[in-house]
């Protein structure tokens, strides 16, 4: 093991990591979680997904949560989305309290959230609003169309497209109204293993293109090497970040490489998971 | 129609409302790109059915005071032991009826077909 990757597979204790770490490079912080709390009430009586939550993303960061099903880390996302209420704590994003969703920052569903009812041209002009002007908007939603790969289906509904295919629409129609911050909700789990790759790649093509930040939620501990910059590996439920892992891996990344098995090998042990079947 | 309507809308899928809500979309342009096509496959139906019932309404409301139809024509026919001009009008009303339920049923597959829906 090299010297610096030593220093960030030190572990530090749970109670370390409970704190926000203190950020090491520059970058101007873009999003700060804060000791947030939230509980959902069920028939069978208060049930607490998130306990005491925190987390930072720097501006053009790409950053991973990554924790086992139902830990709640779909949940944060949407917190953080404003699609949701928290019950204690604080969300800010640019230093301002986030209180309701916004253009600036857009979410990626896990199944596509594009409207069956509209074309491709439509789904991804949809964000724009129907004030822009038509060459304006046709302009902006042809760049998009291009960039995701879907030239000659402007006018094709979603139904009539595969599964990656709609993703890409998915992608396209939030990339079309720049935002900072995408949201990304295992945003391939949808997805066949080939198209899952070929999206992987597409994204961090994109990410590095444009420069958003990226905040990703998966549970696949390949996927979080593969993209993050950095990965918050979540608790069980009611969750906490139990650790924050640095991923100091240059792209493009071979997970066959020695250093990424081993960062995948800590992570699943900081999960407490068993891999061998 | 209205109830129907609402039920439809309360269960719009989350990502929809989420979507539109992420691209600021709220109100009239809410109501129009999103809640109207969303719920149109319920909002058909409920229309089909409203309009069978409209179809059943009218010819019932043909027996009362009035001395033309359908409707009429069964009681007329009745009274003057006329039945096979009986059976005739209530062939008649099930057969438009019918037409009726058929046409709807066409322009609401038409109407999904092009919105995207993959009713076939």
């Amino acid at each position: 093991m090299t010297p610096n990757l030593g220093d960030v597979f030190a572990v530090p204790s749970p109670r370390d990591s409970a704190k926000p770490k203190k950020l090491m490079d520059s970058g101007k912080i873009k999003i700060v979680v804060r000791d947030v709390h939230k509980s959902f009430k069920t028939k069978k009586g208060i049930v607490g997904v998130l306990d005491g939550v925190n987390l930072e993303v720097r501006e053009k960061e790409f950053v991973a949560i990554v924790g086992p099903s139902g830990c709640g880390k779909s949940t944060l996302l949407n917190c953080i989305a404003a699609f949701e209420p928290i019950d204690s704590g604080a969300i800010e994003i640019d230093r301002e309290r986030v209180v309701r969703a916004s253009k600036k920052r857009v979410f990626v569903f896990q199944e596509p959230g594009i409207f069956p009812w509209y074309s491709v041209w439509d789904n991804i002009g949809f964000g724009l609003g129907r004030r822009m002007p038509f060459e304006q908007k046709n302009e902006i939603v042809m760049k998009y169309i291009e960039l995701v790969g879907l030239t000659g289906f402007e006018r094709a509904l979603p139904n009539e497209l595969s599964g990656g295919m709609k993703q890409r629409v998915e992608f396209a129609r939030a990339l079309a109204v720049d935002p900072d911050v995408l949201f990304l909700d295992e945003p391939f789990g949808a997805l066949d293993a080939f198209t899952r790759l070929e999206m992987r790649r597409e994204i961090v093509r994109i990410w590095k293109a444009t420069g958003k930040t990226c905040l990703l939620v998966t549970h696949d501990v390949e996927e979080a090497c593969e993209l993050a910059d950095r990965i918050h590996v979540m608790s069980k439920r009611p969750a906490t970040i139990k650790e924050v892992v640095d991923n100091p891996i240059a792209r493009p990344r071979d997970p066959d490489s020695a250093e990424f098995r081993e960062l995948k090998e800590h992570i699943f042990a900081t999960l407490g998971v068993e891999r061998r079947v | 129609m209205i109830i129907s309507t609402a039920a439809a809308v309360g269960t719009i899928d989350l990502k929809y409302r989420r979507s539109a809500m992420n691209f600021g979309i709220r109100g009239l342009d809410l109501a129009r790109s999103v809640l109207l096509p969303a719920t149109l496959p319920q909002v058909l139906t409920a229309l089909r059915v409203a309009v069978g019932i409209a179809w059943l309404v009218v010819v019932a409301a043909e027996m009362l005071g009035v001395e033309a139809g359908l409707g009429y024509l069964v009681l007329d026919a009745r009274n003057g032991l006329h039945w096979d001009r009986v059976e005739a009008a209530m062939i008649m009303i099930g057969v438009i009826g019918l037409l009726i339920d058929l046409g709807m049923r066409r322009l609401e597959r038409r109407m999904l077909e092009r919105r995207g829906f993959a009713a076939r």
